[in-house]
């Protein structure tokens, strides 16, 4: 009997063992971005029941072997992106699934464009940088597009007088002046050529799918102005059929109006047609910008009139071929706040018009991107005054600017480590500017030419795989300026004091080379560190090298020559991820040259009969010292609860004012104006099924007002929030309110902010 | 239920686009120029409205109606031509409709064309024109000589600073605010603008800070206005001067101002006063500062 049990067991043994190998399966798939498609690494997935989980890959592969067949609940997670559960049925042996993950959470996208001008993971970058996605666009208490930018460290933004600020103010890394700042919308410069501030007011955030910001100087890949940072605010692309936003408001100081948003799209397969339309118009009476002890007679209210309509399509040929176009066109009036015949009072009027086309591609291994674009602005600044004689003027200053441009960009892989990114930007604008006196028979006409022309080149090289990369890259740019001109039609006594102070304008050019490395070291997929080194330039604007006349500071002189300021970065940062925690800190240090400065030339005029002020021009000064610290975090506690906080240290100083060359006092080791040495912001973000709420702290320390640095401005602290409520499924509810505790605070002019500032809407989605 | 919430539904859509529509209709209206201003003399028994012959020296007056077309008037130019162009006044004012009065000395120059100009908001412009020859009967008229005339500064406590030239007397600050009508001199050092040692009249915009207090200038109801212009006359010229053709060839309103400043020993002007009588003075000496004084010769066509 004992002979013939041991073959029988041995044939049980291999049949169970066969028997459960045909009721295991594999479960696999690949998890995507489901904006760009690219792959998600180190998702979490998890099988409920078998209480198991796997990490995607590099390339967003994950495989679960030996899954017994079944019913299962899946759960996919991954920071910065909304949690996904689904249920699936195992009876094959093999089971693949491809998912796509939205970004839904409030913590950082994975993948930046504006960093490198190519698709990038943000872990991979040698370079402070920042994004907001358009789940905090929804959750943050804020109404202008420049108030969201609170989230990053780094950025001041100053918009002392709430939505009646003419532009809005976005000043980064230390630098006082918002040309410091480069502003693109979908890769394209948002400002005109001479100036180069940007209007914060002329975007609808409603139409905001992600801003991406990057710190420091990036004029190796963009130019001129990019010296404090680069801001891209990316618009949102039609993804349904139809799909529609209706918005309607009201707030404090009778503000109303509303936002319209319809758009389409055919695509299927990766082909199709799409479109997009987005409309904005806001009104308000405002409020008296000055307080009770400074108020004048002729002080009023300011007001705003905003119509703002943008306009889109695009064709996406297959996966590799996309082009778009779009047609801004805006009509901004603010009043100024003071009204002495007119019936509009002192104003500020703002045309604009942006045209551009975007090519998108891929051909082999390059990705090519080729805009095109043309922009009109047109200005309209009425002012009325009258002056301590007596007399009275009421001018009208019109300016003029058109500028067109052509943008290209190539990337394109090389060996196995490096992506060399290289590419031409030209800009080419003209400005022409008047003065037209109504009250005397004076016209003041400035005008030129500004053309920059940029050709760059970057590897981004991978010196050890998932360890150690770096970024290096150069850029050149030639700016020409010509056909200047200033002149004066038909001059009284109020310009005639002018004449003697008329110089013959020069036709010049600058280059600028603009170099930039990186370094990044990745311990693990949780913390990398990096070390960078930049350089950017901003070009002198038209009116400072063409136009003489009345400023704030005195009698300004036309300074042809000139030159651009510079800019020289170094800086070493960290980024730390752990499960639900996010901690980002930079410190750097720049040396600015050639800063441009008004400084007295020694001489006074008379610019009334009674009226003495110096005689000053805008001048490149030594040397300028910008050192500071700036640490971010963000919390998810769970799926409803979510905190984050930044703090920003700046400290920035004149040094080496030579009091030989210029006849000024000597503002070696003043501080500049207008920069705050500590920002704080935090904030809080809860999002249920029965209401979402968010509230948000900014605490601004002192500034310097003045050049010579005797008049400091007191520092702030401001609380806002905002509560929002879905109805009947369709329709969200919400209530903005800024500076909840009406703290009043001046600014350098001795003006006041609009106060505490309720805004309610109502959303109809569709 | 549903039907209910789809119909606010619809409606809220439709009223979010018609108002859309409406707001962003609202935009630029392309801005016409319009019809010009009007502009004429003003015809009464004591003006000169049309071309005319006036006495060298004699006051005339001329008046002008200017109405807007269909924007405001915001520029009033008056020019006189002889042996130059010269602007008599360029004065901003943003109104629909105005008239003025100005009251002119006959010059030396055997024609003046007198231009007068008004503009509107939109750059339209109006223009009427005068021409006012000398007549070939023209004498020169008798002018009075006051020796001496001693004025305090602001801070002096035994002269006065306020002068009433036709009666010769000087008041101090208190009498002065009850005389207002005579008063169409002053003299004050004025620190804050660095004139220093100033002659001038109520009219001059004076910091209030100069005649401070309840019966400070800033609080007179009426203030005469008297114009001074700088001459290069000798001491010889000024000694010499036995009629008023001296004061009548050297006083050009459009170049006269309302304050004579920074005034030292020796310097000479010719003035025009709000009662419209041509004089001149010369400064005998000038002492300190806000407490200082000044003492002047004066020759004046008699009132």
């Amino acid at each position: 009997m004992t002979r013939n049990v041991k073959p029988y067991i041995i044939f049980i043994f291999f049949f169970l063992l066969g028997l459960s190998a045909f009721s295991q399966s594999i479960f696999k798939g690949t998890i995507t971005h489901a904006y760009t498609n690219s792959p998600i690494q180190h998702a979490y997935i998890s099988i409920k029941e078998l209480n198991v989980n796997t990490y995607t890959g590099t390339n967003g592969n994950f495989e679960f072997k030996d899954i017994p067949k079944g019913d299962y609940h899946i759960k996919v997670k991954k920071i910065g992106f909304q949690d996904t559960v689904f249920s699936i049925k195992l009876i094959s042996e093999t089971y693949i699934i491809n998912l796509s993950l939205t970004p839904g959470s409030y913590e950082m996208d994975s993948v930046i464009v504006t960093a490198t001008r190519n698709e990038k993971n943000t872990t991979d970058l040698p370079v402070s940088i920042g994004i907001i996605n358009r789940e905090l666009i929804q959750a943050i208490p804020a109404i202008t597009a420049d108030e969201y930018l609170v989230y990053i460290s780094g950025i001041n933004i100053s918009r002392h007088f709430g939505i009646f600020y003419k532009t809005g103010d976005v000043t980064m890394r230390g630098l006082n002046r918002n040309v410091y700042t480069l502003l693109l919308i979908d890769g394209i410069p948002a400002s005109i050529v001479d100036g180069g501030a940007a209007n914060w007011n002329r975007i609808n955030p409603e139409n905001i799918r992600k801003v991406e910001v990057i710190k420091g100087p990036n004029s190796s890949l963009y130019g001129s102005n990019a010296m404090g940072g680069v801001i891209n605010i990316i618009t949102k692309k039609p993804t349904q059929a139809f799909k529609g936003d209706a918005k309607i408001f009201y707030g404090t100081y009778n503000t109303y109006g509303g936002s319209l948003n319809l758009s389409g799209s055919t695509i299927k397969n990766e082909k199709g047609f799409y479109w997009a339309t987005d409309g904005f118009v806001r009104r308000s009476n405002g409020y008296v910008l000055y307080p009770d002890s400074l108020k004048e007679s002729t002080d009023v209210a300011t007001y705003l009139n905003e119509n703002n309509l943008t306009l889109r399509s695009g064709f996406q040929f297959n996966k590799h071929h996309n082009i778009e176009m779009q047609l801004t066109l805006s009509d901004n009036t603010m009043g100024a706040g003071r009204k002495i015949f007119e019936e509009k009072g002192n104003y500020d009027r703002d045309l604009f018009y942006f045209w551009n086309a975007r090519y998108n591609g891929t051909i082999g291994k390059a990705k090519i991107y080729a805009a095109a674009f043309y922009k009109y602005n047109w200005n309209d600044a009425q002012k009325e005054s009258i002056k301590q004689n007596g007399s009275y003027t009421f001018l009208n200053t019109y300016t003029n600017s058109n500028d067109k441009g052509l943008w290209c960009n190539v990337s394109l892989p090389f060996k196995q480590n490096h992506t060399f990114t290289f590419g031409l930007d030209s800009k080419i604008g003209k400005t022409t500017s008047s003065d037209i006196y109504r009250t005397s028979t004076d016209t003041v006409t400035y005008q030129g030419n500004l053309d920059y022309y940029g050709l760059y080149l970057q590897d981004d090289i991978v010196i050890i795989k998932n360890k150690l990369k770096s970024i290096v890259g150069v850029r050149s740019d030639l700016v020409n300026f010509y056909n200047p001109d200033f002149y004066i039609d038909a001059p009284s006594g109020i310009t005639s004091f002018m004449l003697p102070y008329l110089t013959s304008l020069k036709e010049k050019n600058w280059k600028a080379i603009s170099p930039k490395a990186g370094l990044l070291y990745k311990f693990n997929d949780s913390l990398s560190v990096y070390l960078n080194f930049s350089k950017g330039f901003r070009s002198a604007t038209l009116s400072d090298m063409c136009k003489t006349g009345d400023v704030n500071k005195g009698f300004k002189l036309a300074n042809p020559d000139l030159k651009p300021e510079f800019i020289s970065n170094i800086e070493s940062g960290f980024i730390y991820k752990y499960r639900n925690l996010e901690i980002e800190s930079t410190v750097f240090y720049s040396i600015g040259k050639n800063f441009q400065y008004f400084v007295g030339t020694g001489d006074s005029i008379y610019t009334t009969k009674t009226k003495k002020q110096p005689v000053i021009k805008r001048e490149n000064i030594s040397r300028v010292e910008i050192y500071g610290a700036e640490i971010s975090m963000h919390l998810t506690i769970n799926s409803k609860l979510s905190f984050f906080a930044n703090y920003t240290f700046n400290h920035s100083q004149i040094k080496d004012f030579d009091t030989t060359i210029f006849i000024s006092k000597n503002l070696t080791d003043k501080f500049l104006i207008d920069v705050p040495t500590h920002r704080i912001f935090s904030g809080f973000i809860y999002k249920s099924n029965l209401f979402n709420a968010s509230m948000v702290h900014k605490y601004v320390s002192a500034s310097w007002a003045d050049d010579e640095n005797t008049i400091k401005v007191k520092g702030y602290s401001l609380f806002d929030a905002k509560i929002s409520k879905k109805v009947f499924s369709d329709f969200n509810i919400s209530i903005i309110a800024e500076n909840i505790f009406n703290t009043v605070y001046l600014d350098s002019k001795g003006m006041l902010p609009p106060g505490r500032f309720f805004l309610a809407s109502i959303q109809y989605s569709f | 239920m549903h039907n209910y919430l789809n119909k606010i539904k619809i409606f809220f859509l439709a009223f979010s686009i018609v108002c859309f529509i409406l707001f962003f209709n609202s935009c630029l209206k392309e801005e016409n120029k319009g019809a010009a201003p009007t502009l004429s003399f003003k015809i009464d028994s004591n003006y000169i409205y049309e071309d005319d012959t006036v006495l060298i020296g004699k006051t005339f007056k001329v008046g002008i109606n200017a109405t807007k077309g269909d924007v405001n008037i915001t520029n009033l130019i008056i020019k006189v031509s002889h042996d130059s162009t010269f602007t008599y006044l360029d004065t901003g004012m943003n109104t629909a409709s105005f008239s003025i009065t100005k009251t002119i000395i006959k010059g030396i120059a055997p024609k003046e064309t007198w231009t007068f100009i008004v503009r509107d908001k939109a750059g339209n412009s109006q223009t009427v024109v005068l021409h006012i020859y000398s007549d070939t009967n023209s004498v020169y008229g008798n002018i009075n000589t006051i020796p001496s005339i001693q004025l305090g500064a602001q801070n002096n406590t035994s002269l006065g600073s306020f002068l009433d030239i036709k009666n010769n007397k000087v008041h101090p600050l208190s009498q002065a605010y009850m005389l207002q009508d005579s008063i169409e001199i002053l003299y004050y050092y004025d620190a804050i603008q660095t004139d220093a040692n100033t002659i001038a009249s109520p009219n001059a915009n004076l910091d209030p800070s100069v005649f401070p207090g309840n019966e400070g200038i800033s609080n007179w109801t009426i203030k005469n206005e008297t114009r001074y212009i700088k001459t290069n006359l000798t001491n010889a010229d000024f000694e010499n001067c036995d009629n008023d053709s001296i004061l009548i060839a050297n006083y050009n309103e459009t170049l006269a101002k309302r304050k004579a400043k920074n005034l030292t020993t020796g310097d000479i002007y010719i003035f025009r006063t709000a009662k419209n009588k041509l004089g001149m003075f010369k400064v005998i000496q000038v002492s300190g500062q806000e407490s200082g004084f000044i003492e002047i010769k004066v020759k004046i066509q008699p009132s």
